[in-house]
């Protein structure tokens, strides 16, 4: 049976860098095509709420930010839940904080998808701002990359569209939702 | 006499950023206590000069553990600053969304964020499998998947489990701790339903999303009602929202409810010597109308006193923060950020010492305690024959008394009376939505001409949410919001002190607590989970001068 995929972004879309996570998961989303299709997920702030998530999918990508002092800024990593866990984590926003312990709780059920956390390390996660600063925009094209990479591990094939949905463009996504023009994740 | 500090920071498992502060005598009694939010927010800065109909929108990214609830006060207060009626059909759809959530809610935080400080994984691995049947029936009469081969293969998964090491990434579970009191088989039972609390996770939040809508950020509430799904009110939709809260309401009557007694009669003597008690002031904003009736009462207690509850009166609320990290008006959102001691402690010493990001919300000049216990205190003094019963049973069988409650199990057993009770609620609403539906009442939305509206407006919403009371207020100014603010639930109950120094409720329970073992303090994380903290929307900062404020002290 075709494993079931979803990919989420984490993060908060309002403190600067912390949204990144949710700006990749759209970015992804708007600019690619998958096959067989994946679900891509607005992880937001959700935190525990994300525990169904983890259950209901064999392969569980999550994408995020990792406050980490002893790294650069925009310094990648990818990890498994069991590497995420057993490194020193260093968690200083709510979100890191409830991503890591939530995959605490879920690694006692077996029914937990097998995750990955791809985390980079932000710069500035406190200015109230829906962008990201200069270190994370030149890393930028290298975070999709690894996460596209990391999906086409999976065995799934990725082709681009044709549109080419900028980054800007979903900033402006994420800075303005309405109601009215239905501009959401 | 010579004390001890004791500096907790953080708080695992809770949402969000605490930091507590103890000092302790050469008993190891707590002599003083100073909680201290540690993120600093700044979320309705966002709000500003927006469109007053995406206000859910972007509230609902305050912080996604209450998304939902967020999003409907914002809303809410939105309908309040322009009068808008809503549908009854529409009412009773977000009160559907709003007590799922509170299912999911409590589950979650008695489970997963707060049972491992009375469950000692290690401990339950000497169980035997048919005691433990065994000692389930003693809470329940038809257990939750109670057979010896279900507690055999639960065994065998747990050392599994312990075996390959995993255990350690629990590090703050303090395993064999003398003041874990369970036996064996009760540490068995627990943690059976705690596996089966996830698997019940997955379920009950696609009660939520049959309303909500896209999961998990719900999308459907909008100003002047619901939409955004079509055909609301469905009959397979109704169905399939029936069909899961069924379901859950097993596991509710069969696992929570008889664990939550397990532990009130396991930790009796903890009850009755009122650890965890705060300062026995007690709020309620009350709400989710059935008929002439509410589900929840308004009230306040004072000092315990549970005979005489004033009706609750929002004017007498007000917002300080003379020992938060803010300087001026409450509203203004300067910041006066302090720093820590030198030692890296939090600067307590003098009374007007600031120490915390969160403010200092106040009822009559009075520091409360919100949640699920209020509810509880406040709608079974009221005498709320859709609550009653199900107190009275839960103090029966643990021969307890209301006052009992006010402790940290106490917290515990209040909410998951309350998840009791709010199961029965939501079969008599969804039989109301069918009544309309038959008649014909099946309007959702509110029609109203935006450009019609008042330019200038001003709303506010008092919602009781699972963690207790929210408030939002907003200011309408040519139609786009020109300020916005929330108090939160965490707010009320972890606030720091004023100049007056009366101690938050977090603060209180924490007072004359022993602590066993000062390296390893157990029952300091007990009694705050026990209030079910979530600090990343107690915490606001409004103001971007705050960049060069915001340090992070780990």
């Amino acid at each position: 049976m075709q494993k079931k995929v979803a990919l989420i972004g984490s993060g908060n879309a309002f403190f600067k860098d912390e949204g990144v996570g949710l700006y990749g998961a759209k970015y992804i989303k708007e600019n690619y095509e998958f096959s067989p299709k994946i679900e891509i997920v607005d992880g937001g702030t959700l935190g525990f709420k994300l525990m169904p998530l983890l259950q209901e999918f064999d392969e569980v990508i999550i994408i995020n930010t990792a406050s980490d002092e002893s790294k650069k800024t925009g310094d990648i990593t990818v990890k498994t839940t069991d590497e995420f866990l057993d490194g020193s984590l260093i968690k200083k926003t709510a979100n890191e904080v409830e991503i890591a312990e939530m995959l605490q709780i879920c690694s006692l059920t077996e029914a937990m998808g097998e995750t990955t956390v791809i985390s980079i390390v932000p710069e500035d996660i406190i200015s109230v701002e829906v962008a990201l600063s200069d270190n994370l925009l030149l890393a930028w094209d290298r975070y999709i990359d690894i996460t596209l990479q990391k999906i086409e591990s999976l065995g799934i094939k990725i082709t681009k569209k044709e549109q080419n949905f900028t980054l800007k463009k979903i900033l402006d996504i994420f800075a303005n939702p309405s109601i009215e023009f239905n501009k959401g994740f | 006499m010579s004390t001890q500090k004791i500096v907790i920071d953080p708080i695992t498992r809770i949402e969000g950023h605490l930091r507590a502060e103890v000092e302790v005598d050469a008993d190891g009694v707590v002599q003083e206590a100073y909680v201290s939010g540690q993120l600093f927010r700044g979320i309705e800065i966002i709000l500003k000069n927006r469109d007053p109909r995406d206000a859910g929108l972007l509230a609902g990214r305050i912080c996604g553990v209450c998304t939902n609830s967020h999003f409907r006060a914002a809303v809410t207060s939105v309908e309040d600053a322009y009068s808008l009626e809503l549908p009854n059909s529409a009412q009773i759809i977000r009160d559907l969304m709003a007590m799922a959530l509170f299912i999911q809610d409590h589950v979650v935080h008695f489970y997963h964020l707060h049972s491992l400080d009375f469950v000692d994984i290690t401990s339950a691995l000497n169980a035997d499998p048919k005691s433990t049947s065994k000692e389930a029936h003693k809470y329940h009469k038809k257990p939750f998947r109670n057979s010896h081969s279900h507690y055999e293969s639960v065994l065998e998964k747990l050392s599994n489990f312990v075996k390959a090491g995993k255990l350690g990434p629990f590090s703050n579970g303090y395993w064999g701790h003398s003041e874990y009191k369970l036996t064996p088989e009760q540490n068995l039972v627990i943690i059976s339903h705690y596996l089966e609390a996830l698997k019940f996770q997955t379920t009950i939040s696609k009660a939520v999303a049959i309303f909500g809508g896209k999961t998990p950020h719900p999308q459907s509430i909008v100003v002047g009602g619901v939409t955004s799904v079509a055909d609301m009110l469905n009959p397979q939709r109704l169905n399939d929202y029936l069909f899961i809260i069924k379901n859950a309401k097993e596991f509710i009557d069969r696992a929570y409810l008889p664990d939550a007694k397990l532990l009130s009669i396991a930790y009796r003597d903890d009850i009755k010597s009122g650890v965890g008690r705060a300062n026995g002031n007690f709020l309620s904003v009350g709400g989710y109308a059935f008929d002439d009736k509410e589900l929840f009462c308004n009230g306040v207690v004072y000092n315990h006193d549970f005979e005489n509850i004033a009706d609750f009166e929002e004017y007498k609320i007000t917002e300080e923060i003379d020992r938060a990290w803010y300087k001026g008006d409450s509203l203004d959102n300067e910041i006066e950020y302090t720093d820590f001691n030198e030692d890296g402690s939090l600067k307590t010493a003098k009374n007007d010492d600031k120490y915390s990001w969160i403010k200092a919300p106040r009822y009559a000049g009075k520091v409360m305690e919100t949640g699920p216990l209020a509810r509880v205190i406040i709608s079974y003094k009221k005498e709320n024959i859709l609550i009653k019963s199900f107190v009275d049973e839960f103090l029966k069988d643990t021969d307890l008394e209301l006052m009992d409650l006010s402790t940290t199990v106490g917290r515990d057993a209040a909410r998951a009376i309350e998840t009791g009770y709010i199961c029965e609620y939501i079969f008599k609403l969804v039989s109301r939505l069918i009544q309309n539906i038959k008649y014909y009442d099946t309007e959702t939305w509110a029609k109203y001409d935006f450009d019609s509206l008042k330019k200038r407006a001003k709303g506010r919403a008092f919602l009781e949410v699972p963690r207790g009371t929210l408030s939002h207020f907003i200011k309408i100014q040519d139609a786009k919001i020109e300020n916005f603010s929330v108090i939160a639930p965490t707010t009320w109950n972890a606030t720091p002190r004023n100049f007056d120094g009366v101690r938050g409720a977090y603060e209180e329970a924490l007072l004359g607590l022993k602590i066993e073992d000062t390296s390893k303090p157990l029952e300091v994380l007990r009694v705050l989970h026990s209030f079910d903290p979530c600090l990343a929307c107690a915490v606001h900062i409004i103001d971007a001068k705050g960049k060069n404020l915001g340090k992070y002290k780990i």
